[in-house]
């Protein structure tokens, strides 16, 4: 039997850092605050609706990152894992019922293989997952261009429309990153599964020591970035209607920003995956509300950098 | 107990995020959102822009040439003009263009990074009566205001047509391309082939790309003369300024190649024409985006304009290069060009 | 050096072929795979092996070189910058739009250069050191905001040109073929091999990558240390800029460093030095240089189809990383 009181031990590093998710949401309510006061138009049900929408992908991705990050590995296949999505989801599925279903399996089934090949890799050789997942992203990408080097092909309505229903303030897609990160922030924090991953990334000898099962948590980590990040895809090709083959890339580094925002740590073993929602949010909303201030777009550029400094200057504080 | 505290941690976030935020702003459906306002009974209007990109002096002159048009040209009937920036990314694109309806302009003038990403939004804001100028790329749609751009597709038809002419039908010639993945890239290559195709002694390379950069052009084109040193003719897409330079640098001498209509272009044409420099200009001019915007204020303000603008792609000889040629301003402008001198030397020196 | 506190328990008798094939490998693993590769590119494209060809690719390679060397240092002292595309670019663009290619300001031009290269160098070395944020964040941290502020002074674009000594130095050539460019890589290289294994700072380098801590209690301060790598490698990263800078000459480009942080940190381990830190080998890293730049010559003239080209790509990059880093063996 496990030796249960090796991992208990690191439940105390989990309520210490508590706290990170706690200043990511005080911030993000500070900032939604202040730009409910500043920008009249921010207050439109209309803008809101949007920026939901908007920030439910790359929250989605975040969440995938997060699970990477806590189990002590990284992924940056994640993008290259959308592009594909769309792609797929533009051209190989059927607009009927059974045809869309079918779709729905082969781009879970695909996503899943790559996360799973993502995590072999990582467990047989001592190849670091950053270069792992960063040689699986051209891979993937590498495969998308070939079979489909032009943006096209379409969604099926039924899929997309369903996915994208709005109402009032609220999406589906809204309902999808809720939904999904309740089920998360439980798997976690309760399930033997998440307080494993936990412990592979937190020390990854005493882990082994301690009866885990290292190989088959990663595998099951790199399959939830991965097939997570196809469920990202899903959302993104119901909103454009259509496949692009480049989508995914900057939605690999702003979900590292993002779960590193929310108190995920490279080292692993730490934060809480809630926080890669509050890291994702505050993201959207900046980019929206520098587009709503009518804020010279040069820069845009400044503040996503400038952001992650300050996030993890803050976060590094928190951490004395 | 800290199972307590998460439990009460993650009630109160979903809370706000779910029944919190919706009630602030009541159970009102979202299509009482008042639609825009009339144009004619509107006195100013708010003017919406999207800069795709600013990867290359192409696509930053666009978004200029632009500015410097709405400023002089509608300074009494246009409120204020918001600038979002995409920089190429397909999401954020569709995320500026919702963010401009929202934000309640009268007419946005937008530039769709792939040809259907853009299609539901636009149909829902001219619902709403928002004017839309759509430009500079592709759409896979008709439903819009007014749409300004040059065949990008006939774009490779005719800079095909102007190598096969020049290499007499036969011989090799290598394909450089933009960025791969994107809609004008694969549009301006079928073009091509489709040119190409018809000359059975025509031999074309595979395709590389030089995204549209010059650093990369340089380098794909000295790995591709390195390969073949015999190339005969070449197709591109993509900075054929820089190619040139990777000839001159290598010695070696030159083939026919289509320019684009660059101040570098003409100035290295000039000179070296007499050591066999053969060229023609096939135009993709970034002044569409000043035509859409002429195109879209007429729209506004009620006055009669074109909807479907597909510009004949201009093609310029050596004849013209008078015309073209700027010659004591910077490289990089693309000529034609509507701006003042001294507002291209602030940009491009 | 051959401090491996990375391994777990391994059963010699069982996997001796294995661990020979592997030892061999890092040994002499990129010699190996330079061999190979050339003897594969002779096959399949022979061209490439022309010496003016070959000339081109190691004056582009210099500038991967110099930045990789950086990474090297930082790598062995557990670190990581994934700046240095940014910077590299920003630091192309300030010496074109200062200079405009002229002449008096040629000095300036270089100083200022090196200035920014140490100060965003500085900047990642605070952020590693006193706010004890993770490299690889604190790098990327930085390269958003290098690149924003770049994109911000350019306003989009990139004007100006190069002087003509910068020009030289990107371009020019000695006794009529050698490339400036490589002889300043050479030079470098040269350089820091020699500080590395024999001078003291070298040997407390590896320590504080090995163990800081151990290295605190033997007298070393691992901040210090960590503090010089960091301005060395901001040093080494405008110089390589110096050099693209006189490569490109005029209208440098904001997006074109985009793969120098990975290409680095892949020449770096195909170099043979580990993630671990407290070892490392310079002149793997530079043989890596010159097979990652000939790999991409070499597919970019088999002429292969865009996508086929990446999963080539990202198959080898992963094939090369396996074969020094072999399989895991866990009991």
């Amino acid at each position: 039997m496990t030796s249960n009181s090796a991992i208990s031990g690191l439940n105390l590093k989990k309520i210490n850092s508590y706290s990170s998710v706690i200043y990511t949401y005080i911030f993000l309510i500070v900032v939604f605050i202040i730009f409910y006061i500043f920008f009249p138009v921010y207050r439109s049900p209309a803008n809101i609706s949007n920026l939901l929408i908007q920030i439910a992908p790359l929250a989605i991705v975040a969440l995938s990152q997060a699970v990477v990050l806590v189990g002590g590995g990284v992924d940056l296949s994640v993008g290259a894992v959308i592009s594909l999505t769309t792609i797929i989801a533009a051209n190989l599925m059927g607009t009927s019922a059974t045809g869309i279903i079918l779709g729905l399996v082969l781009i879970f089934s695909i996503a899943s293989l790559v996360g799973f090949i993502n995590a072999v890799i990582c467990n047989e050789t001592h190849i670091p997952p950053l270069i792992v997942t960063l040689a699986m992203s051209y891979v993937v990408q590498g495969i998308v261009l070939w079979y489909r080097a032009t943006p096209g092909g379409s969604v099926p309505r039924s899929l997309s429309n369903i996915i994208i229903y709005r109402f009032n303030v609220l999406s589906i897609p809204i309902i999808i990153v809720v939904i999904i990160y309740i089920v998360f922030a439980f798997i976690m924090s309760r399930s033997v599964f998440g307080l494993h991953t936990y412990a592979v990334g937190g020390n990854e000898l005493y882990a082994r020591m301690a009866g885990v099962n290292i190989k088959k948590i990663r595998i099951g980590n790199y399959i939830i970035s991965t097939v997570l990040a196809s469920v990202a895809g899903i959302v993104l090709a119901s909103r454009i209607g259509s496949g692009a083959p480049l989508i995914g890339s900057p939605y690999t580094l702003d979900s590292l920003t993002a779960a590193i925002i929310g108190g995920m740590t490279f080292a692993g073993g730490e934060g809480f995956v809630i926080g890669a929602l509050g890291g994702a949010a505050i993201i959207g909303m900046i980019n929206n509300a520098l587009n709503m201030s009518g804020v010279d777009p040069f820069y845009q550029y400044i503040f996503s950098g400038g952001l992650l400094i300050l996030a993890m200057i803050i976060n590094s504080f928190r951490r004395r | 107990m800290e199972s307590k505290i998460k439990l009460i941690l993650i009630s109160t976030l979903v809370l706000i995020f779910v029944a919190v935020i919706p009630a602030m702003y009541g159970c009102a459906p979202a299509a009482e959102e008042p639609a825009a306002e009339e144009p004619v009974v509107e006195e100013k209007f708010t003017v919406g822009y999207d800069i795709y990109w600013v990867g290359n002096a192409w696509s930053l002159q666009l978004a200029e040439e632009f500015k410097y048009a709405i400023q002089e040209g509608y300074p009494d009937v246009v409120e204020e003009v918001f600038y979002t920036s995409s920089d190429g990314d397909v999401s954020r694109n569709l995320a500026n263009f919702e963010d401009l309806v929202a934000k309640g302009c009268d007419i946005i003038f937008i530039t769709p990074i792939t040809p259907d990403n853009l299609v539901k939004s636009i149909n829902d804001a001219m619902d709403k009566g928002i004017k839309v100028v759509v430009f500079g790329s592709a759409i896979e749609s008709d439903n819009y205001t007014a749409f300004v751009n040059i065949s990008d597709y006939e774009w490779g038809v005719k800079s095909a047509e102007y190598i096969a002419e020049a290499i007499d039908g036969k011989g090799k010639v290598a394909m450089i391309n933009g960025i791969a993945g994107t809609g004008a890239a694969v549009d301006t290559y079928e073009g091509a082939m489709s040119v190409f195709e018809q000359y059975p002694d025509i031999n074309t390379l595979p395709e590389v790309y030089g995204d549209w950069d010059s650093s990369k052009t340089k380098i794909v084109m000295q790995d591709l003369l390195a390969a073949h040193p015999d190339i005969d003719g070449i197709w591109t897409f993509s900075e054929p300024g820089s190619i040139i330079e990777v000839y001159i640098e290598n010695n070696l001498p030159f083939v026919p190649i289509p320019f684009h209509g660059e101040n570098r272009e003409m100035k290295l044409w000039k000179q070296y024409k007499d050591k066999g420099l053969e060229s023609q200009v096939v135009g993709k001019p970034s002044t569409m985006s000043v035509d859409a915007l002429h195109i879209g204020m007429a729209a506004l303000m009620g006055e009669p304009y074109e909807k479907e603008n597909m510009l004949p792609v201009a093609i310029y000889t050596y004849d013209d290069i008078d015309d073209l040629i700027l010659p004591d301003l910077p490289d990089r402008i693309r000529v034609p060009t509507y701006l003042p001198e001294d507002k291209l030397r602030e940009l491009f020196e | 050096m051959e401090n491996s506190n990375h391994q777990y328990s391994e059963d010699k008798k069982k996997f001796n072929f294995q661990s020979f094939i592997i030892k061999l490998f890092q040994k002499g693993g990129v010699y190996i795979s330079l061999i190979i590769l050339l003897i594969i590119a002779g096959i399949l494209s022979p061209r490439l092996l022309e010496p003016r060809h070959l000339l081109f690719i190691l004056r582009i390679a210099s500038i991967l070189g110099i930045i990789s060397i950086g990474q090297t240092l930082l790598i062995i002292s557990r670190g990581i910058d994934l700046s240095v595309g940014a910077s590299v670019t920003l630091v192309v663009v300030l010496i074109c739009a200062i200079s405009m290619g002229d002449e008096r300001y040629t000095l300036r031009v270089i100083l200022i250069a090196l200035a920014t290269g140490v100060l965003i160098s500085m900047i990642n070395g605070l952020l590693v050191i006193k706010f004890r944020i993770s490299p690889l964040v604190g790098s990327l941290g930085v390269m958003s905001l290098v690149t924003g502020a770049t994109y911000l002074y350019t306003r989009g674009f990139a004007r100006g040109s190069v002087p003509e000594f910068i020009s030289f130095i990107g371009h020019g050539q000695i006794f009529g073929y050698i490339p400036v460019s490589l002889i300043l890589w050479a030079f470098i290289s040269i350089i820091i091999i020699y500080v590395l294994k024999r001078t003291s700072f070298g040997r407390y380098i590896f320590a504080c990558g090995a163990n800081p801590k151990a290295a605190y209690i033997a007298g070393i301060n691992p901040n210090k240390i960590l503090f010089y790598v960091y301005i060395i490698s901001g040093l080494l990263t405008a110089i390589a800029g110096i050099i693209w800078a006189g490569y490109l000459r005029s209208q440098p480009t904001l997006v074109g460093g985009e793969y120098y942080p990975l290409d680095s940190l892949t020449a770096v381990i195909i170099g043979g030095t580990t993630f671990a830190g407290g070892k490392g080998s310079i002149s793997g890293t530079i043989i890596g240089v010159i097979i990652i730049t000939l790999l991409s010559s070499l597919l970019n003239m088999l002429g292969l189809v865009h996508g086929v080209k990446l999963v080539f790509q990202g198959l080898i990059i992963m094939l090369m990383v396996f074969a020094y880093t072999g399989r895991k063996i866990i009991n």
